[in-house]
This record gives structure tokens, C-alpha cells and sequence, in this order.
């Protein structure tokens, strides 16, 4: 993934650099919307949703102001709280997990680990969750988890540091 | 409170498994953190091949609308209505401005401002004349007349729907001195062509030839607008005024007592009619023709209102000034005062609109943030 922001792309030559952006990143983004929405069928129309302003809105980016990917996640947050807003949730990661389960795991002992995981996410606070949804979902580095959220880079790697402690701290009581 | 350096350890550790796979951290509870990362790292949900398909379809028609996605626009009718606002609030008073605007870009010189707005006679109110109903009345007669009507009451007389406004202009044009007998002959033709007259007028004659001129004239005051138009054409305008004077209420006071004198006369006819002396016939003709003089001042009365509001005095003086040294510098001189003037109003106007838009925007510029915050806390609110 080209982490580096590219200078802003002629009108002609625009599509193509957004269509690259696109498969770059379709399936981090559809992972950390799923990750928020706990539902599949909601967080394909929220994906979809926001593929479909960042495509809009293609022209506004400025490399100055961060990364594309950092562009395109903090689009894909907004709609994903403007869904979450909207039906009156807050997150769950955990909602009919069966919607959103991942790659099946390769033994029992990694069914066991992710189970118990899964478990310590859903003890974290929603914006810890969504913190680590960023992180790991998203995967997106501190600085453009910061650009994401509106908060300084040193801001966003203390926080998700805390929210991996107390996780860690859940995952040894379990 | 985990000191700076092991909390960036801590991350720079983290980064180092997810790149590598493993979490090898010499520290037992780092690697534990390692462990989580990749855990979290592989346990992520997968899109499902069918949507996969159907959004790269969209994203190659361009995101055209489709059936199947729930669009849901961003809302953007709370900014839109306010920058609609904004924007005809801004229009609004830059055309005020622009229709207050003070005259005299393109005529040069001093031009004073005109006290109201000229549309003709008996149009708006302008300064109140308060000239009270003639005193001493010759045809008072024995008999008192019955007081003005409650319509007339008053310094304006502000029920009266159609105004009566005397208007009167100046205007001082500047011309060198060999085309003055020229200037007054158009002055004359300018007032001939609106059905005008020339009451007064004068010119003075020296050994350079005439060196100066004044005229009293009187225009229809339907036409002021135009003939002043046209005669401030005629040369450079060194000055001009304009004032309209309210006589509304002496006109309707006139008028009252006409309509009360004519019915006096009425009345004393009809007991003329039925005196059955001759001592008092004598009596009632005497007080007819009283009233009778009276009548006849109150309508010579009202017909010289009527013409005081029906023309309009324009004085008009002529005044040498220096020729130039040719024609060309002459109109180079004047079309450079009047690009100053257009450049100054033009400049004023815009002040003025900056004035106006730039608090306006100022303002718009907050609402746009407030709003835009409001709109990132209720969604930061959903997490709550």
C-alpha cells in the first residue's frame, strides 16, 4: 500500500488514481465498517456509501492535509456513525457475530484465542473499540489514525496503547 | 502513568510483529501485546464476493444511481439555506446602496445632492409648508364661515392621499465664454421642447464677449427630471439643487373653505328665494355677494397652488470658465474628471459592499464551522 500522498492527479488521470485507491483499499474498509456496524448487510451499504462520497468528493482531497487512506477511512468513520446515529446503536463488534466472522480459524486453540479476544473487545468502551477497529481493521498507522480523528499522533498512540493494555488485562482475566 | 519511552517501545513493537508475523519481544508482557495485535490483525471480516462484484460495477458506471445501495446524501440544506440567505441578504443591500448612490460621476464638478426624489407634482411628501389659511379674510361676511374640515387639520394634512409639492431646481453651467450665446440659446430650445416657458432671463455682456447668463423658467413638474437631465447635458455642471415643499395642507384648507363658501352662497340663495321683505332680501344679497368675493379669492386662491405645484421653477445661471488650449485637451480634461468620479463612486459602492459582505461572511464563515462541529459531535455522540 503506497503510504506516501501522491500529488493531486489531473482531472483525466483522476478516476484511474481513485480507482487504484479503491482496490487498495476495499477490504481494510469494508473490515473496520464491519467491525463498527456488527451487521453485513448494513456495512455493505455503508462501504458502498462511502466509496460512493470519497468518489464525489474526489477532487476536494488535498494532499497536504495527510494520506488518501486517512481521506478515505475518515469518510468511511463518518458514515459508519452517521448509520449508527441514525438506527440510535452504539458500537457493538459482537452483534451477530456470525454475520461478520472472519477467515475461519485453523485450530482449536486459535478458535479459543480469537473467542477470547473477541470477548475482551467487546469489554472495551465504543470509541476504544473504534480505536482499535482503526488500528488493526483499518490498518492504518498512528499518524493517520490521528488525521482520522482529529487528534495529534502522539494523542492517538497513547490512547490505543491504553485500549491494548486493558485488553491485554481482559484477556489474562478470561 | 507509562513513561513516554516504554509506550513508544511498546507501539514501535507492535509495528515490528505486524510486519514480521511473529511476536518475538524480549518482554513478556510486550509480547503478550504483540499477540493481541495479531490476533486482531487476522480476525477481520471479509466482504462478501457478490457485493465485491456489484460495488467495482459501480465504481467503473461511476457511482451512477442504482436499486440496489441506500443512497443517503449528506446533508447539506441547513448551509445551503444559509448561504441562500446570506447571499440575498448581501443583494438585498448592495442594491440599496447602489440606489442611494450619490449622482455627479458624469457631470463633473460640484453637484449637490437633490433634497428628495423627483417624480413630478403631487407625488411624496417633502418638507411640511406650514403656511396657515389666509388671515383677513375680505369676504368674511357677517356670518362666520364654518372651521377648516378635520382633513385639514394639522401642519401636513397627513390624510391627504395625492400630495401637492412644489418643486423647484438650480442649476449653475460652466462653458467658455464664445459658446455661452450658444448655452443660452439651448437652455431656451431644452425648455420650448418640455412645453416650458422662460419667465426670466438675463445675459451679461463684456469686452471678451458674454461672460455670464441666468434664467427663471418654469416646466411642467412632470418633466423636471427630464429637463434637468437634458440641461445639465448641455454643459459642465458647477452646481445643482433641487427642493420640494409640501402644500398639501393650504391647498385642502383652500379647499374646505371653498366647498363651505360654495355651500353659504347656497344656503343664502335659497332664503333669498323665500325673503318676504324687501329689508331682508337686501340683508341676503348683500351677504351673497360677500360670500361671493370670498369664493372668487378661494378659487383664485387654489388655481395659483395648482400652479405652483403644476410648474416647477428652474433657475438656471450660465458661467464663464477658461477655454482649454484646444478641443481635444478640453474633453480630455472633462472625460478624465468624469473617469475620476466613475473610479470614486465605483470605489465608494465597493467599500460599501465589503462593509456589508465581509461581516456577512465573517458570519457565514461561523455558522459553517459551528455547524460543522455540532455535525462531528453528534457523530463522535454515537459512540458514547
Amino acid at each position: 500500500m503506497a503510504a506516501a500522498p501522491s500529488p493531486p492527479a489531473p482531472p483525466a488521470a483522476a478516476s484511474s488514481s481513485f480507482e487504484e485507491l479503491y482496490r487498495a483499499t476495499f477490504e481494510r474498509v469494508y473490515a473496520y465498517v464491519a467491525s463498527l456496524l456488527g451487521d453485513r448487510s448494513v456495512a455493505e451499504d455503508v462501504t458502498a456509501l462511502a466509496y460512493e462520497r470519497a468518489y464525489r468528493k474526489r477532487a476536494s482531497f488535498r494532499p497536504g492535509r495527510g494520506s488518501p487512506e486517512a481521506w478515505l477511512f475518515g469518510i468511511a468513520r463518518n458514515a459508519a456513525l452517521d448509520e449508527l446515529r441514525r438506527r440510535g446503536r452504539t458500537a457493538r463488534l459482537h452483534e451477530d457475530r456470525a454475520q461478520v466472522e472472519g477467515a475461519g480459524p485453523a485450530s482449536v486453540e486459535d478458535l479459543a484465542e480469537r473467542l477470547a479476544v473477541r470477548a475482551a473487545v467487546a469489554s472495551l468502551d465504543p470509541r476504544e473499540r473504534d480505536l482499535v477497529a482503526l488500528r488493526f481493521a483499518a490498518g492504518l498507522t498512528h499518524g493517520e489514525i490521528a488525521q482520522v480523528l482529529g487528534v495529534s499522533e502522539s494523542n492517538a498512540g497513547t490512547r490505543l496503547h491504553r485500549a491494548l493494555v486493558k485488553l491485554r488485562e481482559a484477556c489474562r482475566d478470561s | 502513568m507509562i513513561p513516554d519511552s516504554e509506550l513508544q517501545a511498546d507501539l514501535e513493537s507492535i509495528d515490528a510483529a505486524l510486519r514480521s508475523g511473529r511476536a518475538d519481544a524480549p518482554d513478556s508482557g510486550t509480547r503478550e501485546l504483540q499477540g493481541l495485535a495479531l490476533a486482531l490483525s487476522r480476525d477481520l471480516p471479509e466482504p462478501d464476493p457478490d457485493f465485491a462484484r456489484r460495488l467495482d460495477e459501480r465504481l467503473a458506471a461511476g457511482f451512477g444511481r442504482t436499486s440496489g445501495a441506500q443512497l443517503r446524501r449528506p446533508r447539506l440544506v441547513r448551509p445551503a439555506l444559509a448561504a441562500v440567505a446570506v447571499a440575498l441578504v448581501a443583494l438585498a443591500v448592495s442594491t440599496s446602496l447602489m440606489g442611494r448612490a450619490p449622482e455627479g460621476g458624469a457631470g463633473g464638478g460640484g453637484g449637490v445632492a437633490s433634497k428628495s426624489a423627483d417624480r413630478g407634482a403631487a407625488q411624496e411628501s417633502g418638507g411640511g409648508s406650514t403656511s396657515s389659511a389666509p388671515a383677513g379674510d375680505p369676504a368674511a361676511g357677517s356670518e362666520s364661515l364654518p372651521a377648516p374640515t378635520e382633513r385639514s387639520a394639522g401642519g401636513i394634512a397627513p390624510r391627504e392621499r395625492v400630495r401637492r409639492v412644489e418643486r423647484s431646481a438650480s442649476l449653475t453651467l460652466a462653458a467658455p465664454a464664445e459658446r455661452l450665446d450658444r448655452l443660452a440659446d439651448d437652455v431656451v430650445r431644452v425648455v420650448d421642447r418640455r412645453r416650458g416657458f422662460v419667465l426670466r432671463s438675463s445675459l451679461g455682456v463684456g469686452d471678451e464677449g458674454t461672460t455670464g447668463g441666468y434664467f427663471e423658467l418654469r416646466v411642467p413638474a412632470r418633466v423636471l427630471a427630464t429637463t434637468l437631465r437634458e440641461l445639465s447635458a448641455l454643459a459642465t455642471v458647477r452646481a445643482r439643487s433641487q427642493s420640494g415643499e409640501d402644500i398639501t395642507r393650504p391647498f385642502a384648507t383652500a379647499a374646505d373653505r371653498l366647498a363651505a363658501a360654495r355651500a353659504d352662497r347656497r344656503r343664502l340663495l335659497r332664503r333669498l328665494e323665500e325673503a318676504d321683505t324687501d329689508r331682508r332680501a337686501l340683508a341676503l344679497r348683500r351677504r351673497v355677494l360677500l360670500v361671493s368675493a370670498e369664493l372668487r379669492g378661494l378659487q383664485a386662491r387654489i388655481r395659483a397652488l395648482r400652479e405652483r405645484t403644476s410648474y416647477a421653477r428652474v433657475s438656471v445661471a450660465l458661467e464663464s470658465r477658461p477655454a482649454d488650449s484646444g478641443a481635444v485637451l478640453r474633453g480630455t480634461g472633462d472625460a478624465f474628471r468624469d473617469g475620476l468620479g466613475t473610479l470614486v463612486l465605483l470605489l465608494n459602492l465597493s467599500l460599501r459592499a465589503l462593509g456589508v459582505l465581509l461581516p456577512l461572511a465573517l458570519l457565514g464563515g461561523l455558522a459553517w464551522a459551528a455547524s460543522a462541529l455540532l455535525r462531528r459531535r453528534r457523530r463522535e455522540a454515537a459512540l458514547s
